[in-house]
């Protein structure tokens, strides 16, 4: 145990000094120290001014039981759906992760494999029970102010009963995962019954809470039937006392009634569960082995927020090996080559996202057109395209940062830098645009009040507004190419804000001074608005050329 | 001695490795040669007990494997292929914690500056292993592997991304082993190393031996002449195995 305490010693003390070496690092800490302080000191003080559980009771307390029982009911089965989720997974995959480093230097050394786990146990015990605390008072504490009441001191008892809880559950699915990974022939009949029996459970949930609304018609009523079902309740015997457990602050408000006796059974099963997990005499290294390594790079690449690395991670999860809907031949040569390049991979990559981008403005039309019945304020509506042109730019900035990974590669084609760059600008431009004009055409066929000149309009200025604001995102893209940097993460991201930001001021004061001081006719607004767009989106491409032809792949 | 004795492993239902055996005597270097996924790095790590095998036996100096397995590894040192070191070690402590796990820190300073300075990393001693070049942490990971007296020394592709100078060194502790009549089995496609700096091939192919033997031995098996390389010598067995597969299977 001795090396393995000095290892998380040393592995502790060197983050810390590592963070207070580098002052880009250290900028960004101080930045969440002070916004967990922030929240803390403001979770403290709405503590401290709502009333006590002995004083008050809810401030609406005809809805008080209700309300008690809908939440109770949507905890239940959250909680049932969260730990088939665990359990199913436990059977294939498992979720023992342990770092690359353990595997390749802990692993192979003579130290006990039992002291492994229960330091790498203990570790992620207290993790998660941090994690357990920090989430439960920052979304109890309000939410029991506004219900009149105080989070603590019963909220302790929350914390302590969803921690025993899920330290049960995922003890339970590491002892499954190492069971099957040895005997995945010998208990298959076993794997089957135990999953036949969870869905089945939570099938009859939902099979009485269809059947309730079918005969009444009230979802909520539907949805506290569900969670009562008799099946549902006896499987996930343990997250029905979690879920009392949970809700001690909501029900103790004005009487102590502490469920002691449910936390104490919560607290056993996890200790007992514990114990059977560590009496396992199979290799535990081996079912960690592969989840390990997926996890490594998933985080990796989350860390980095690098949404095409978390796509391929999850593609090749999923085994995918050819290109999927449509296939679409090469094209072009040079920078068109690189374009067209660009915006295939970007197509296969985020197909998700296109259709959310197809879906959402469909949904979000519909909505206004059912809801707003104010004919002034729909044919204002267009105006909604630059504010999309605006969020759609902020999402290039991290595909651009993606590419540059393959920098050793750009850099080496016959392609002089700022066309390369101008590739990057248009392959955001070009779906930026895309979304822009499907947004307009679902306005025009949706909403006819938006059918005055004022739609084409604002899609015009959109598209090149746009485009002005992806060239400004990218300059510190390439200033911060280094997505493993946390530091260079939030500079990166915090400057491309600040140049969008800067990117629309010629355009609103242009719009308010031709539109608003001189009164210009629309088209007479547009072309000048559309023309300094342009050349500003030229100029922050030739910047960011010139950086870019003096980009070193090898530094950061 | 390392005695690998019927080695099956299964990762659930598929076969990676099919019963094979081998020894690796006091003093001897043997390569485990084979092509992309054969089943040279599951051999390995059932060896060094990262994997658990689903049959057979490995015995290091007459210690069982299943039995002693700390014991066992206490004589065992693994380089991995690729190797990720503690990114927020330094150099210096990662080794001494390698010293550590292995219970070997009574000269561990005298041979830690030695290791440090053979593998060209004395300068880099108080660095984090993060600022690391790739080559570098492949010679922090041999460096972890020779930090205490291994009686067996497993190697899977070591020589990758190595400088010709740590290339050298290797070479020469690996040959210091086999004067202290230690084991090593090294796992590579680089045949002209294997062809060089072993005693023995051993040619692993769909998780089973295809031949095993001295150069000479290989020479003959394939019925080639002296001059032929060990290159030549692999692909023409292997080719012959699977044309011997593709006619069965027929």
């Amino acid at each position: 145990m001795k090396p393995l305490l000095y290892l998380e010693y040393r592995l502790l003390v060197n983050s810390l000094k590592n963070i207070l070496r580098s002052p880009k690092r250290l900028i960004v800490a101080l930045f969440v120290a002070v916004f967990i302080f922030a929240w803390f000191s403001q979770t403290m003080f709405l503590m401290a001014g709502a009333p006590r559980p002995s004083q008050l009771g809810f401030k609406l307390p005809g809805a008080g039981l209700h309300l008690q029982e809908m939440i109770t009911s949507a905890i239940f089965l959250l909680l049932c759906t969260g730990t088939i989720v665990l359990l199913f997974q436990a059977f294939s995959t498992g979720s023992l992760i342990f770092s690359l480093a353990h595997i390749d230097f802990l692993f192979p050394t003579p130290i006990p494999r039992r002291s492994v786990l229960l330091l790498k146990l203990l570790r992620d015990y207290l993790k998660y029970i941090l994690w357990i605390g920090f989430f439960l008072t920052l979304s109890g504490a309000p939410l029991m102010v506004a219900l009149g009441g105080s989070f603590y001191p019963y909220g302790l008892v929350s914390i302590a009963g969803l921690a025993a809880y899920l330290l049960f559950v995922l003890n339970i699915t590491h002892t499954i995962n190492i069971i099957f990974t040895f005997g995945f022939e010998r208990f298959k009949q076993a794997g089957l019954l135990i999953k036949t029996i969870l869905i089945v459970a939570l099938l009859s949930a939902f099979v009485v809470g269809l059947w309730h609304f079918v005969d009444t018609g009230s979802a909520d009523f539907s949805l506290r039937d569900a969670a009562r079902s008799p099946l549902v309740r006896t499987v996930f015997a343990p997250t029905d006392w979690c879920t009392a457990v949970i809700l001690t602050p909501v029900k103790s408000v004005g009487k102590a009634n502490v469920e002691f006796d449910k936390l104490a059974l919560l607290v056993a099963l996890a200790v007992g569960s514990f114990f059977i997990l560590l009496s396992r005499k199979e290799n535990i290294y081996e079912p960690s082995l592969g989840i390990s390594v997926k996890s490594a790079q998933m985080r990796m690449a989350m860390r980095s927020g690098d949404a095409t690395a978390i796509r391929v991670q999850a593609l090749q999860a999923k085994g995918t090996k050819s290109a999927r809907m449509l296939y679409l031949p090469p094209f072009g040569r040079g920078t068109t080559a690189l374009l067209w390049k660009n915006l295939l991979v970007r197509y296969r990559m985020s197909w998700g996202q296109l259709i959310l981008v197809v879906i959402l403005p469909v949904a979000l039309v519909l909505a206004v057109q059912r809801s707003v019945p104010y004919v002034q304020l729909l044919q204002n509506l267009p105006y909604l395209l630059v504010y999309m042109a605006f969020l759609l730019s902020i999402t290039v900035q991290p595909q651009v940062r993606a590419e540059l990974k393959h920098v050793n590669l750009l850099k080496a084609m016959p392609i002089s830098a700022w066309k390369v760059v101008l590739a990057q600008i248009l392959t955001g431009t070009v779906y930026l645009a895309a979304g822009i004009l499907f947004f307009t055409a679902t306005m025009w066929i949706f909403i006819p009040a938006t059918r005055t000149a004022l739609l084409p309009a604002c899609a015009l200025v959109s598209v090149f507004l746009g485009f002005n604001c992806v060239s400004a995102s990218i300059i510190p893209a390439l200033l911060y190419p280094n997505m493993r940097d946390q530091a260079q993460n939030f500079f990166s991201q915090l400057i491309g804000l600040s140049l969008i930001m800067v990117a629309l001021i010629p355009s609103v004061v242009l719009g308010v001074a031709l539109g608003v001081l001189v009164d210009l006719p629309l088209y007479k607004i547009v072309i000048p608005i559309c023309a300094v767009n342009f050349i500003l989106g030229i100029a922050s491409a030739s910047v960011s050329g010139a950086i870019f032809r003096r980009f070193d792949p090898s530094g950061d | 001695m390392l005695k690998v004795e019927k080695l099956l492993k299964y990762y659930r239902k598929t076969l990676a490795v099919d019963e094979i055996s081998f020894t690796v005597n006091d003093g001897e270097i043997v390569g485990l040669v084979g092509p992309n996924g054969a089943g040279k790095t599951t051999i390995l790590r059932c060896i060094i007990g990262i994997v658990q095998m689903t049959d057979g036996r490995v015995e290091v100096d007459g210690l069982d494997l299943a039995t002693n397995e700390e014991a066992v590894k206490k004589l065992l040192a693994f380089v991995p292929e690729v190797p990720t070191p503690y990114e927020m070690l330094t150099v210096y402590e990662h080794l001494r914690f390698i010293a550590m796990a292995y219970q070997t820190m009574s000269d561990f300073d005298k041979r830690a500056d030695e290791l440090l300075r053979r593998f060209d990393l004395d300068d880099k001693r108080s660095d984090f292993v993060l600022s690391l070049s790739k080559g570098m942490k492949q010679k922090l990971a041999i460096a972890c592997a020779f930090v205490h007296d291994a009686r067996v020394i497993l190697l899977d592709e070591p020589l990758i991304g190595i400088d010709p100078k740590g290339v050298r060194e290797l070479k020469n502790m690996i040959l210091d082993v086999k004067d202290r009549k230690g084991s090593v089995l090294i796992s590579t496609h680089m045949l002209d190393t294997a062809e060089h700096l072993c005693d023995r091939i051993i040619i692993i192919q769909k998780g089973k031996i295809t031949a095993e033997g001295t150069i000479d031995e290989l020479h003959q098996r394939a019925q080639m002449g002296r001059n032929a390389s060990l290159e030549d010598v692999f692909l023409t067995l292997v080719e012959e195995n699977e044309t011997i597969e593709t006619t069965t299977l027929s």
